[in-house]
Parts: C-alpha cells; sequence; structure tokens
C-alpha cells in the first residue's frame, strides 16, 4: 500500500508542477489585469467602460472550460494558433482577469465619496486621493472576494486537461485507470485540500495585517 | 473678504440656491441656520469646489472659483481652484477622516503634498495644532478608536494645519453631546480671534448664541433674514 502510493510520487509530481504553474502565473497576471478593467470600466469613456462590460459579460456569461476549448481549438480557425500552455494561459487570465475586474470594480465603488471629497478640499490631486486614499482601503476590502476567487483558481486548473495539458487531476486519473484503483484520486484530493488550507491560511494572515483599523 | 453673490444651483430642476448672496469678514463668526432641505450643505460645497453652482459669484478678496460676468457663467481654472482652496477649509459634518491613517498621519498629508513641507516639519505642524485642540494623546489613533468629539478635533485639526483664512463647518454640533458641543464653541471662537472667518451651518441655537457675530436665516435656497447676535439673543 504505503508502497503503491510512493510509485505514485513521481507523476502525481509532475502534475502538480504544471498546477502550480498554471495557478501562479494566472494570479499574477490576471490581478493587474483585473485592477485595468475595473479602472477601465469605470472610465468616464463610454465607449470604454462599454466595451469592458462587453468583456466581462462574455467572461463570466460563459464557462471557462468552453473559453478554454475555443481559444486552442477554435481560434485556428481564424489563423490564431496557440500551443497548449499559450491557450491556457490566455484563458484562465481573460476569464480570472474579468472577474477579479468586478471585485476591484465593486471594492472602488464601495468607498464613500465623503473620501473623495475630503481630499479635494485638502488640495489633494485626483491621483494622489486615489492611490494613497482610496486604494488602501479598497484593498482591505477586497481581500476576502479575492481569497474566493483564488481558491476557485486552483481548483479550476484542472480544466486544462481538455486540451491536453497533463496537470494534477489529470496525473490522477491516468493513474486510476491503469491501476484500477480508487487511490490516486484520493491523493489527488488531499493534495487539492492541503493546497486550498494553505490559500486560505495566506489570506486569513493578510486579513489580519489589515485589521488595525476599520 | 468672502463674498457670494446670486448663487443659483438646480438639482435635477429643483431649485436648491436661489439668488443666494451674503459676505464674510476674516475674523468673523457667521452662522447660516435653516430648516432641513434648505440648501445650507449645498451652499458649503459650492464654496469649497465640491458642487458647481449654475450661476453667481463666489469670491475671496480678488480671487475668483466662479463669476457671472454680462449673463455669462465662468468656474475656477484647475490652478485657481487649487489656491482657492488652500484659502478655505471645510470640516465635513460626518468628518470623512481616512479610515487606514492615523490622527497624525491624517493630518500631514496635506501639508507634505500640497504645501510641499517635508516629514518633520508637518509633523511639528501638526503636534502644535493637535495641542491647540487638545488631542495631542491620540495622534497616533485610527479614527474608529476616536470617540465623536475627538473625530471632530481631528477633523479640524486636518483642516488648521493648512492655515486656511476661512473655515467652514457643516453642522458642528450634530454628531456631539451638549457637554462637548460648549467645547467645540470654544474652539471655533478661539480660531476667529486668530482672524480667521468662520462659516458655520447649523440648528443649534445655542452653537450660534455662543459663537456668532452674525445669524443669517435661510429657506428655500435664499437668506430670508439677517440679524446681529444681539437681536438673535431677544
Ligand atoms: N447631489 C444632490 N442631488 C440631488 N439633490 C440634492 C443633492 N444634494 C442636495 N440635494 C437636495 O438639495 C436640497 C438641499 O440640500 P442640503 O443643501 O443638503 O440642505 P441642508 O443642508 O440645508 O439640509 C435638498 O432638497 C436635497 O435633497
Ligand atoms: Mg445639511
Amino acid at each position: 500500500m504505503i508502497q503503491y502510493i510512493y510509485s505514485l510520487i513521481p507523476s502525481i509530481f509532475e502534475g502538480l508542477k504544471i498546477t502550480i504553474k498554471i495557478f501562479i502565473i494566472t494570479v499574477a497576471l490576471s490581478i493587474p489585469l483585473g485592477f485595468f478593467v475595473a479602472l477601465c470600466r469605470l472610465s468616464t469613456i463610454k465607449i470604454i467602460s462599454k466595451v469592458t462590460q462587453f468583456y466581462i459579460w462574455i467572461m463570466r456569461g460563459t464557462p471557462l472550460l468552453l473559453q478554454l476549448v475555443l481559444i486552442f481549438f477554435g481560434l485556428p480557425y481564424v489563423g490564431l494558433v496557440f500551443n497548449r500552455s499559450t491557450a491556457a494561459f490566455i484563458a484562465f487570465i481573460l476569464n480570472y482577469g474579468a472577474y477579479f475586474g468586478e471585485i476591484f470594480r465593486s471594492g472602488i465603488q464601495s468607498i464613500d465619496k465623503g473620501q473623495y471629497e475630503a481630499g479635494e478640499v485638502l488640495g489633494l490631486s485626483k491621483t494622489h486621493i486615489f492611490i494613497r486614499i482610496i486604494l488602501p482601503q479598497v484593498i482591505k476590502r477586497v481581500i476576502p472576494p479575492v481569497a474566493n476567487e483564488v481558491i476557485t483558481l486552483i481548483k479550476d486548473t484542472s480544466l486544462v486537461y481538455v486540451v491536453g495539458i497533463g496537470e494534477l487531476l489529470r496525473a490522477g486519473k491516468i493513474a486510476s485507470n491503469r491501476d484500477a484503483s480508487l487511490m490516486p484520486l484520493v491523493l489527488i484530493g488531499i493534495i487539492y485540500l492541503i493546497l486550498t488550507a494553505i490559500l486560505t491560511r495566506g489570506f486569513n494572515l493578510l486579513e489580519k495585517k489589515y485589521e488595525y483599523y476599520q | 473678504m468672502l463674498k457670494i453673490k446670486e448663487l443659483n444651483k438646480k438639482f435635477k430642476g429643483n431649485l436648491v440656491l436661489n439668488n443666494l448672496s451674503f459676505e464674510l469678514n476674516k475674523g468673523e463668526i457667521l452662522s447660516i441656520i435653516g430648516k432641513s432641505g434648505a440648501g445650507k450643505t449645498t451652499t458649503l460645497r459650492c464654496l469649497n469646489g465640491l458642487e458647481k453652482p449654475d450661476s453667481g459669484t463666489i469670491q475671496l478678496d480678488n480671487l475668483f472659483l466662479c463669476k457671472t460676468e454680462d449673463e455669462k457663467f465662468s468656474y475656477a481654472q484647475k490652478k485657481e481652484l487649487r489656491i482657492f482652496r488652500r484659502r478655505m477649509g471645510l470640516v465635513f459634518q460626518s468628518f470623512n477622516l481616512f479610515p487606514h491613517m492615523t490622527v497624525l498621519e491624517n493630518i500631514i498629508e496635506a501639508p507634505i503634498k500640497v504645501l510641499n513641507m517635508d516629514k518633520i516639519a508637518a509633523t511639528r505642524e501638526a503636534l502644535e495644532t493637535l495641542e491647540i485642540i487638545e488631542l495631542e494623546d491620540k495622534k497616533d489613533a485610527y479614527p474608529c478608536e476616536l470617540s465623536g468629539g475627538q473625530k471632530q478635533r481631528a477633523a479640524i485639526a486636518r483642516a488648521l494645519v493648512l492655515q486656511p483664512e476661512y473655515l467652514c463647518f457643516d453642522e458642528p454640533t450634530s454628531a456631539l453631546d451638549p457637554e462637548l458641543s460648549k467645547g467645540i464653541s470654544s474652539i471655533i471662537k478661539n480660531l476667529s480671534s486668530k482672524d480667521m472667518g468662520i462659516l458655520i451651518i447649523t440648528h443649534d441655537m445655542d452653537l450660534v448664541r455662543n459663537t456668532s457675530d452674525r445669524v443669517l436665516f435661510m429657506d428655500k435656497g435664499k437668506i430670508t433674514k439677517e440679524s446681529t447676535i444681539n437681536e438673535f439673543v431677544v
């Protein structure tokens, strides 16, 4: 039994590496994208705001799985060919960028307009008000919804199997089929649980760090 | 002198300021009283560049925030607005302190950025201001750790540190119990004795009696009556 589990480690480890890679790259790029999306969505220039709204609607209104398939299998028909992992990154970053965008937008909008006005009356510039007064408060408020999204993301990475990328879950499935055993899948489940537990703990610490004010 | 002339402001067809005119001198305390919805807050917001009137003139000595000349209305450019704001301060009814900054940080933010002070000088000024306002012991507290009266004093200190020539208060006693209201009266009187012009909008008669030189009565966006404090007391 123990020996069997040992024998699974190398393939599971390979899968885990890919899962973590997709996770980290998506987080690192979709959060800045989301910030940009939020600013565009809140832009006073109508066309920018409308186009952004449309993008968000598409990304949130269709399954990520479908987006992944269309980007990898569909775009080549219009001459855009990506390799598997590029297609996966594009789909994940665009999709999560939209979700983060909405989180940041509602975070920015939740700040009392009195905060802007207090800054204006003191003679601070709009940019200074946004960076020094609004943004720090937004960050505190968006930590919980961002944490939710990030935890969903770690599980969503399993979707890349549809374009044939061998991540964690796929490694488990292959072993499970080969050995006619559910043990690999149980192991995979435990690994996901550990990953989400680490993330949850990390975000809890981050929340604590911002508890010094209300 | 601060001069407001024939100010008009509509919100969605609803006339909130109706040919409003009044003046305020340096060293003078002027109160405007009136029912809720009379347009008092809107008046202060116009004076502080938070709301654009539709027409009329707001003039600080020979600096114009807006003016109507030959029926043409013009509003200050960015640079003039900035100068105007430097000379005019506002203490909001809800204080609007920055919750993620300590009292001291709240106060030094603008001097550093707007008056280009370095942090040491700004801190020195801030501590002096806090001493006047008797809040030095709370300099490292966050707004959520302050009582209503302390929040208000922090907000006053934040405005004062920029040394405005005129300071507006929106309902300064609305969040305070009667005991604290006396304290705010003496702070306000003390400021005007340093030649600051003070505009208070309120419906607290005691505050008016205890502080003001003149009182204006406002209704439906215009001044309906003016009296000196002596007439008012009778
Ligand atoms: N931003 C706004 N949009 C629409 N109506 C407003 C706005 N601000 C104030 N008003 C209206 O203007 C009137 C005067 O408001 P305000 O100046 O706050 O009165 P006061 O401070 O004397 O109670 C009220 O009827 C209020 O509903
Ligand atoms: Mg009011």
